[in-house]
């Protein structure tokens, strides 16, 4: 068993986390997922091909669903939060910076907005940083071939925000190229692609007015500045994006309960 | 709905004003702004600069607020308790000299005097001189009752940069039953005017307790503070002080929202809205540190645990123990003392647990956080 039962990768020794605990202070609450409504937006927004099928999109969704559940390993992930998801974008820029900055934190920020009466949408750089030019994939965070899958295929998977809490980012990134490997089903960090569509698809993913949600880390993503992290957060009833650094003190990174990074699960159509 | 993405990096975040003030402080106080523009360069690297709250003459106050946090410290409830004042050394101007020295090595740049009504304290102007107002912005909360504007123009003169003034209420009656103290709303209104007339930087504080922050009073307030153009910073009522059983008075997560949403429209914070490039968050030793009469940090104004005595330790290695607590250093976007029941748990467990031994605020390190896992 790899995750526990809040869905979490169950820290080894060598890695930083906050705590061992069962904590859950910092939760999403899983939405009730319409995935035919979902198919629908995705095409309006030209995050699928029009010529994919919802059928084939829920049939693959379905058997990688099953796939993971019947996987031991995996299986307690699906205890967490779980976003299903279908994405090809043939025109994917080379550029992370730029498809964030004229893409998808112009279509988070209108779709939040919308869907949210008197809120807003913000994105902050710190340090004057940019995101031009400036934010790669990590190396050995799978993020890459499932990023050349999106621009050349239709990816079909699941995006579990939590499914690395509380981890700081550097085991984050060390722990996703450790998993077993499997031959029903990819897998990598999540990125930008898969942590913005979950948010136009369900803008309140992070907003509820009862509990704190944790903070998606895009830890899939390196910026040039090698301090800074893209994430996704909630304020109160907005919702912002960061460029934050990840220094805690002058000699420690980041470990807190409330920063997540996501894993992300998915098979080509 | 303005659809565009405005990306802001920090700099651009700051309000005009916020740029203007800055460039003020390089004229006014060149050693002030060095730190300011050093804490802005090195912020990315884990560099803090938090304000040190100083609680001065035993938190003497002329009022007798019902949600007050600091009664427990002050001496007229040690004496009820005990028979006796607080038998503690209290810090003297030497030992606030050498504060100010080593908050200034820190890099630290902001001391607010706060009792208590700090204006009470017979010593305030030495101890300005002592805290040297060249090298810190010295920062006054008051409820008003005396700050006139003979004691505003002598709280610049004496080289003051700001008054934090309290008001309970927008209704004059329910502020004044509230102070015990009628009048009370008259003399605060008064005290605003005296502070812009003495040219000082000015907020309006307000605490609010459950449910208030949706009221139309509370409305009143932050149209009030608009058209006055003052800043409105709110604090939210804590379990703590004489609120320890006051459940219901405690804010919950909705509270905090609708305080989020009017920050859109009002001029309206906390100590937990986003500010100088970054997130809103707990800001416990990153943001804020109260010093108690005795020397003891506190990592927030409404807590009664200490991270150390500054008399006894040196200030950086406290401010360095306190980031690597477990509850303390890491993020997190709650108010733990208002709004993390683990925490307050915890919090108030060790209160009980330590005045079963002693009735003497605050609870040590080694008694309180000092039981807390070390971040590593």
């Amino acid at each position: 068993m790899l995750f526990n039962e809040l869905g979490r990768k169950i820290p080894t020794p060598e890695c930083r986390v906050f705590d061992n605990a069962k904590r859950n202070f910092y939760k999403i609450n899983k939405p009730s997922f319409d995935v035919e409504k979902q198919h629908i937006k995705a095409l309006e927004l030209k995050l699928l091909d029009e010529s994919i099928t919802f059928n084939s999109v829920n049939a693959e969704q379905k058997a990688l669903y099953t796939s993971i559940n019947n996987n031991p390993d995996y299986q307690n992930l699906l205890l967490g939060t779980c976003v299903p998801f279908a994405v090809s974008i043939h025109d994917l820029k080379s550029d992370i910076g730029e498809q964030l900055e004229e893409d998808f934190l112009p279509l988070v920020k209108k779709t939040y907005e919308e869907s949210q009466n008197g809120s807003w949408f913000k994105a902050t750089l710190q340090g004057g940083n940019a995101l031009r030019n400036s934010l790669n994939v990590v190396e050995a965070s799978g993020y890459k071939s499932f990023l050349d899958a999106v621009k050349s295929h239709c990816v079909v998977g699941y995006y579990f925000p939590t499914a690395f809490q509380e981890y700081d980012i550097a085991s984050q990134r060390n722990q996703v190229n450790l998993l077993p490997k499997n031959e029903d089903f990819s897998m990598c960090l999540s990125g930008h692609v898969e942590a913005s569509y979950s948010l136009v698809m369900y803008p309140d993913l992070l907003f509820d007015c009862k509990n704190y949600s944790p903070i998606l880390c895009l830890s899939a993503l390196e910026h040039t500045d090698q301090r800074m992290v893209p994430m996704f957060k909630s304020y109160g009833p907005h919702l912002e994006f960061w460029l934050l650094s990840q220094m805690m003190t002058e000699t420690q990174t980041q470990i807190s309960e409330q920063w997540s990074g996501g894993l992300t699960i998915y098979k080509c159509l | 709905m303005d659809l565009s993405l405005k990306i802001l990096a920090d700099n651009e975040a700051l309000t005009l004003e916020e740029k203007n003030k800055r460039r003020d402080q390089s004229i006014h106080r060149p050693r002030v702004h060095e730190k300011i523009q050093a804490y802005f360069d090195k912020m990315l690297d884990g560099y803090i600069s938090p304000i040190l709250r100083l609680k001065i003459n035993r938190s003497l106050c002329n009022f007798k607020c019902e949600h007050c946090c600091e009664e427990p410290y002050m001496t007229r409830d040690v004496v009820r308790r005990t028979g006796k004042k607080d038998p503690r050394h209290q810090m003297d101007n030497d030992d606030y000299r050498k504060l100010s020295e080593s908050a200034d090595e820190a890099g630290i740049f902001r001391f607010v005097l706060t009792g208590g009504e700090a204006l009470m304290d017979r010593n305030l102007g030495p101890l300005i001189q002592a805290l040297d107002p060249m090298k810190h912005l010295i920062i006054l909360d008051t409820n008003g009752w005396s700050f006139d504007e003979e004691k505003a123009k002598w709280f610049a003169d004496q080289g003051g940069y700001k008054a934090q003034i309290s008001l309970d209420s927008m209704i004059e009656g329910e502020h004044d039953l509230f102070r015990g103290k009628k009048g009370s709303f008259q003399r605060v209104m008064r005290s605003l005017e005296a502070s812009k007339k003495a040219n000082l930087e000015l907020l309006l504080s307000t605490c609010i307790i459950k449910g208030r922050v949706f009221s139309e009073e509370f409305k009143d307030m932050c149209l009030f503070c608009k058209e006055n153009d003052i800043p409105l910073y709110v604090t939210l009522a804590k379990p703590v002080g004489n609120a320890r059983d006051q459940d219901t008075w405690v804010c919950t997560k909705d509270d905090v929202d609708q305080l989020k949403l009017l920050e859109t429209e009002y001029n309206v914070f906390t100590h937990m809205t986003p500010s100088y490039g970054q997130p809103g968050k707990c800001i416990t030793v990153k943001g804020i540190n109260t010093v108690n009469h005795d020397g003891e940090i506190v990592p927030c104004p409404y807590m009664d645990l200490s991270i150390g005595n500054v008399i006894k330790d040196p200030l950086s290695e406290i401010l360095d123990r306190g980031m690597k607590n477990e509850w303390l250093g890491p993020y997190r976007d709650e108010c733990i003392i208002g709004e993390n029941p683990e925490f307050i748990q915890f919090h108030n467990q060790s209160v009980a647990d330590w005045m079963e031994k002693t009735p003497l605020l605050p609870v040590p390190y080694a008694e309180g956080f000092g039981r807390n896992r070390v971040v590593k």
